[in-house]
């Protein structure tokens, strides 16, 4: 249940197996069924979620009911509203599986303690967000810069499991385009080769 | 010279006078004039800048020569490319003085040394890119949900130096507006108070 969590923080630091338990005794397990909510809109957000299996989509809903998705979290990946998280202010977002999902939660208070405890945790999440700016970056760049097609292509570059594993209405949301624009940019891609 | 950038820190981490010393030696400082280049598309930036005088836009131009601004930073801002910083690519977008500026500079080599050697630095920067995420969220919401209207009421209520220091037609592009359309939406905004 937590081996992945461990791999993904030994990629980018060095953990003794000690600081390997106390960071496992910092997490506690959820599941969740295909469509459950991690996070509704308007609560606050007091948790840090790693997905150990599954996938989820954060999105906001406008005044006309249209949901615009914000990020997608996969196998290895975290998810949050960080504004509520780390602002303590009710959430924006939306969280939903999108596959039936094995979670591991920690709370925000709960990290603080753990970053003491354990400094390598703290560089971990030095690197990660960090890595999280820089592709918040790169997709503003792209959503000002690209067209739709050179869009949907280097997001299917970036991330190739989006293509087979998630729904073409979330990926035309994501990439702020119709669903109809995804369609024809899919088969001039697939068709012209 | 360092005043600032200390008193910056200093809201998330207390250094002692040698842990000061040691970050300011590694510190370069570098006066860019009005519509000189910060960061160059095509060219790989690895500086972490922090402001001390002046004002930067980031910009990239699309495949039709129009630039579209989706950053600025102002004196008391860190300002970078981190995607070119974070992964050592060529930079995809432009930062450009909008004003006679002065910037003290840090490569990323240097940082990341530092940061191994300084807990408290890594803390500090681990706690400036949790901010940052929670900014870049609330950025493309705000892309996606909202009016013309609240999206320049927003800024102008959040970054007020902003509104008063950048020219309108930065801000118009900022915002994703026509330079005409903002300054209708601008008096309107000003009007109603």
């Amino acid at each position: 249940m937590y081996n992945l969590l461990l791999d993904k923080i030994i990629e980018k630091v060095n953990l003794t197996c000690a600081e390997q338990e106390i960071i496992q005794k910092y997490f506690v397990p959820k599941r969740l069924k295909k469509r459950q909510y991690l996070l509704q809109e308007g609560d606050i957000c007091n948790r840090l979620t790693f997905v150990s299996k599954g996938s989820l989509v954060s999105y906001s809903t406008d005044d006309r009911g249209c949901e615009h998705v914000i990020s997608f979290s996969f196998d290895g990946c975290w998810a949050g509203d960080w504004a509520s998280l780390y602002g303590k202010e009710p959430s924006s977002l939306s969280i939903e599986a999108m596959e039936p999902c094995e979670l591991l939660q920690i709370r925000a208070e709960h990290q603080d303690l753990l970053f003491g405890l354990v400094p390598s945790y703290e560089r971990y999440m030095r690197i990660n967000h960090q890595n999280t700016c820089a592709a918040f970056q790169r997709r503003l760049e792209s959503s000002l810069g690209l067209c739709a097609d050179e869009r949907y292509n280097r997001l299917i570059e970036e991330s190739p499991v989006l293509a087979t594993r998630i729904p073409l209405n979330l990926i035309a949301s994501y990439l702020g385009v119709t669903p109809e624009t995804l369609s024809r940019v899919r088969k001039q891609k697939y068709v012209c080769g | 010279m360092y005043d600032n950038v200390l008193k910056n820190m200093s809201r998330y981490v207390t250094l002692t006078k040698e842990e000061e010393d040691e970050f300011c030696s590694l510190l370069a400082t570098r006066h860019i004039k009005k519509k000189q280049f910060l960061v160059h598309e095509g060219q790989i930036s690895s500086y972490e800048s922090y402001v001390n005088e002046g004002c930067f836009r980031t910009y990239i131009i699309d495949r039709n020569g129009t630039e579209h601004n989706f950053y600025f930073a102002m004196e008391d801002w860190w300002t970078s490319d981190i995607y070119s910083r974070t992964f050592n690519t060529p930079a995809f977008c432009n930062i450009v003085a909008i004003e006679d500026s002065e910037v003290l500079q840090i490569t990323q080599h240097q940082l990341e040394a530092l940061m191994v050697r300084l807990p408290k630095i890594e803390h500090f920067f681990r706690t400036i890119y949790q901010r940052s995420m929670a900014i870049h969220q609330y950025r493309l919401m705000q892309q996606l949900n909202m009016t013309s209207e609240e999206r320049y009421r927003q800024f102008r209520e959040k970054y007020p130096e902003f509104d008063r220091r950048i020219p309108q037609k930065h801000i118009a592009s900022y915002l994703g507006m026509t330079p005409e359309f903002f300054s209708n939406i601008r008096s309107k905004v000003i009007k109603a108070g």
